[in-house]
């Protein structure tokens, strides 16, 4: 009844896959089945192998291993995936939980971390390595009073054309001007106008200028107000 | 010079020999240091008056063989720059201004005083040739000054025509001929900018650092010159109040080729560039060699530290404690090469964006610092980069805030980046004591001021411009727009359209 599962090890670096399988075979709850050093190669043995489990690094020669995840996961959707990797910072751990990774354990914990982290996704749990809690933890305090990230998702649905046009009218000029300018109608002006008003949700001149100012298309003083 | 010390040569042409002495003594008591030479007839004066070199000529109008107009007129022919004084028995205005025009110094009728006159006005002639001599010694020495020297100058008429150039001016342009640079007027070069025009026209002082295009020059049938192409001058136009008697006005022009050290700064320049590009290599190189390798060993190495007696019997209490203390450490030598690694080149620029690494970056700074980021993006992630702008853009942002926590003494910063086409616009603000931004561009090679240097020399790589201002006391704002270039399969493509 208690099969072991199985485990497929990725990492570009032989010494380290050995390093994990010894460690993995002295588990009696898993075995290794297989190892693979790139990603190309990891995804052709787990579709061949389907194993339980892979033991995933993210710095791979050909592709990154979160990529290699998200494919994975799409062909052997009940595949739990634990990344161990290099990396501690908050970005690669949003994204490999994103791409569908179960767990994430720093190499350097590998010997404390992995077997728990292991045991505990194969139960269909999530597990987050001790040492990355600081880094994590920082992130969900971080109190908006001491910094702000702005990121306007709505200017990014601007044709190129229309940055241009939102830019000259912030500056000041005439539909007539900017027309010239860059060898348009000043209907077509206008109609850029129009546009970049109803997708950025902005009502008057004022609101334009002002949105301007604040994304730096255009300099206001800031520190006089 | 010592004028005193010098005899007075004294040449006299008179044919009645009572008349002659009269007058040599007359002189001799009065100027004790001259020395006289009598000649009978003008053609016995006109034989020695090349070989001997006279400081005046005095001459009676009526002479065996000429007149004293008539040989006023043999002298002027010769070119003769020797003071004549004229003496004539009876006073006649006609003579008298016909000796005048012909360039006579003073003429003197024999009345009674004349021979306690003819000294006076010897004394006075002699003292006005000194100084006519002194006053051409000291042009001639400013002509070798003008002609010699490696600096380009030329006076120029109220018009703008030239009146007088020397060689320099003429070598820098590749002109042989003098005659080419009358035809024209400075306002009439195509290569003076508005800008220039505007300048003379206001009758304000143009100096200014300009790229001479002699093949335009050419074309336009300014002048013949055996250069071609470019060169670049330092140009100084003066306006004149007064360029002669009359009081007219005109121009100092004064050029200088400083094609040479253009040059050296564009070598500079490039060579700066070139090593930014190579820094940024070998910083991604050891970052990677670092961060997958030796991080990635000390890693196993740990591993094996820790699993080192799994198999082979009991370690003593001991040998555990030991074993544990080496993969403390090795834990601390694995997370300093990380953050060295980090340090070194951004984590995730290739995976996440150059966004999201820049922002991480204020996060991780202000955290260290205690500096207030407000950190502002639009419409960069929509745009697929070019790996040499992320990373530059990066390390301009990394150079902002490394200069505001060196000099700024700010606790807030700014850090803008958004999308216009076709280009990106940075901005690097802070509220700290700002600084004068005239005084530091001169004085730019200071040390201190090397960050701005530096990200001045890596907005140049990227081909865009960089404004900085400041005020004491006020903040500074570092204004940044680059043409963004994108990756497009592999192929570069510039997406802006000029």
């Amino acid at each position: 009844m208690a099969s072991k599962k199985t485990v497929l090890i990725v990492d570009d670096h032989p010494l380290f896959r050995q390093g994990i399988k010894a460690l993995l075979d002295k588990q009696p709850g898993y075995e290794v089945v297989d190892e693979a050093g790139s990603g190309k190669e990891a995804i052709q043995k787990a579709k061949k192998l389907k194993p339980d489990l892979v033991v995933m690094d993210i710095s791979l020669p050909d592709q990154s291993g979160i990529d290699a995840t998200r494919e994975i996961i799409g062909f052997l959707p009940a595949t739990r995936i634990m990344i161990l990797s290099m990396h501690s910072k908050i970005d690669y751990i949003a994204e490999a939980f994103q791409a569908g990774a179960f767990g994430y354990v720093v190499k350097e914990s590998a010997v404390d971390g992995l077997i728990k982290g292991l045991d505990i996704i194969s139960k269909g749990e999530y597990f987050l390595d001790n040492s990355l809690s600081h880094e994590v933890v920082n992130r969900l305090m971080e109190t908006p009073t001491n910094k702000t990230k702005v990121k306007d998702l709505a200017y990014g649905a601007l044709t190129p054309r229309e940055q241009e046009v939102l830019r000259l009218l912030a500056e000041g000029m005439t539909p007539k001007v900017i027309g010239e300018k860059l060898f348009i109608s000043p209907k077509t002006v206008e109609n850029h106008r129009a546009n970049i008003m109803s997708k950025l949700d902005l009502h008057s001149t004022l609101d334009l200028v002002r949105y301007a100012a604040k994304l730096g298309l255009i300099d206001v003083d800031l520190w006089k107000g | 010079m010592d004028d005193k010390a010098k005899t007075l040569q004294v040449a006299i042409i008179e044919d009645e020999d009572a008349h002659y002495f009269l007058i040599e003594r007359a002189i001799i008591k009065k100027i004790p240091f001259s020395s006289i030479h009598s000649f009978k007839s003008a053609g016995e004066f006109l034989e020695k008056f090349i070989e001997t070199s006279f400081d005046i000529i005095v001459t009676d109008y009526q002479l065996p063989d000429m007149t004293g107009i008539e040989l006023l007129e043999i002298l002027n022919n010769e070119g003769n720059k020797i003071p004549v004084i004229m003496v004539t028995g009876q006073g006649n205005e006609m003579v008298a201004v016909r000796a005048m025009k012909l360039g006579v110094w003073d003429y003197l009728v024999k009345s009674n005083d004349f021979f306690s006159l003819l000294p006076m006005v010897i004394e006075k002639v002699a003292h006005e040739r000194n100084l006519e001599l002194s006053l051409q010694k000291s042009e001639e020495r400013f002509k070798i000054v003008f002609e010699n020297s490696p600096i380009g100058i030329g006076l120029y008429d109220s018009k703008g025509y030239p009146i007088e150039i020397n060689n320099s001016l003429m070598n820098i342009f590749g002109i042989s001929d003098s005659k080419d640079l009358k035809k024209f007027t400075i306002h009439d070069d195509v290569n003076m900018t508005d800008s220039i025009k505007t300048k003379l026209f206001n009758g304000e002082t143009v100096c200014t650092e300009l790229c001479y295009n002699l093949d335009l020059a050419k074309k336009a049938a300014l002048f013949n010159t055996i250069k071609s192409g470019t060169i670049d001058i330092d140009l100084l136009i003066r306006k004149l109040g007064s360029i002669d008697d009359h009081g007219s006005s005109g121009y100092l022009v004064i050029v200088q080729d400083i094609s040479e050290r253009k040059n050296a700064d564009a070598n500079i320049h490039r060579l700066s560039q070139q090593l930014l590009q190579a820094q940024e290599t070998e910083r991604q190189m050891i970052s990677r060699d670092l961060h997958d390798k030796i991080a990635q060993d000390l890693s196993m190495l740990k591993i094996g530290c820790e699993t080192l007696f799994d198999n082979n019997g009991h370690p003593t209490e001991d040998i555990n404690k030991r074993v544990s203390q080496i993969s403390d450490i090795l834990h601390g030598i694995i997370t300093a090469v990380r953050d060295m690694s980090y340090d070194l080149r951004p984590p995730g620029l290739d995976q996440f964006g150059i966004e999201s690494t820049i922002y991480q970056y204020c996060e991780d700074f202000s955290e260290k610092t205690n500096l207030n980021i407000d950190f502002n993006s639009a419409g960069i992630n929509d745009i697929n980069l070019n790996p040499d702008i992320e990373i530059n853009l990066y390390r301009l942002v990394q150079e902002g805030l490394n200069n505001i926590r060196k000099h700024a003494d700010a606790d807030h910063a700014i850090i803008k980046i958004v999308a216009s086409y076709p280009n990106i616009i940075l901005r690097i603000e802070d509220n700290g004591k700002g600084f004068d931004v005239n005084k530091r561009l001169a004085g730019l090679t200071n040390e201190k001021r090397m960050g701005l240097r530096s990200m001045e020399e890596r907005v140049s790589l990227l081909e865009g411009k960089m404004a900085v201002t400041s005020h004491p006391g006020k903040g500074t704002k570092i204004f940044i727009e680059i043409p963004c270039k994108e990756k497009n399969n592999g192929l570069e493509k510039n997406c802006s359209d000029c």
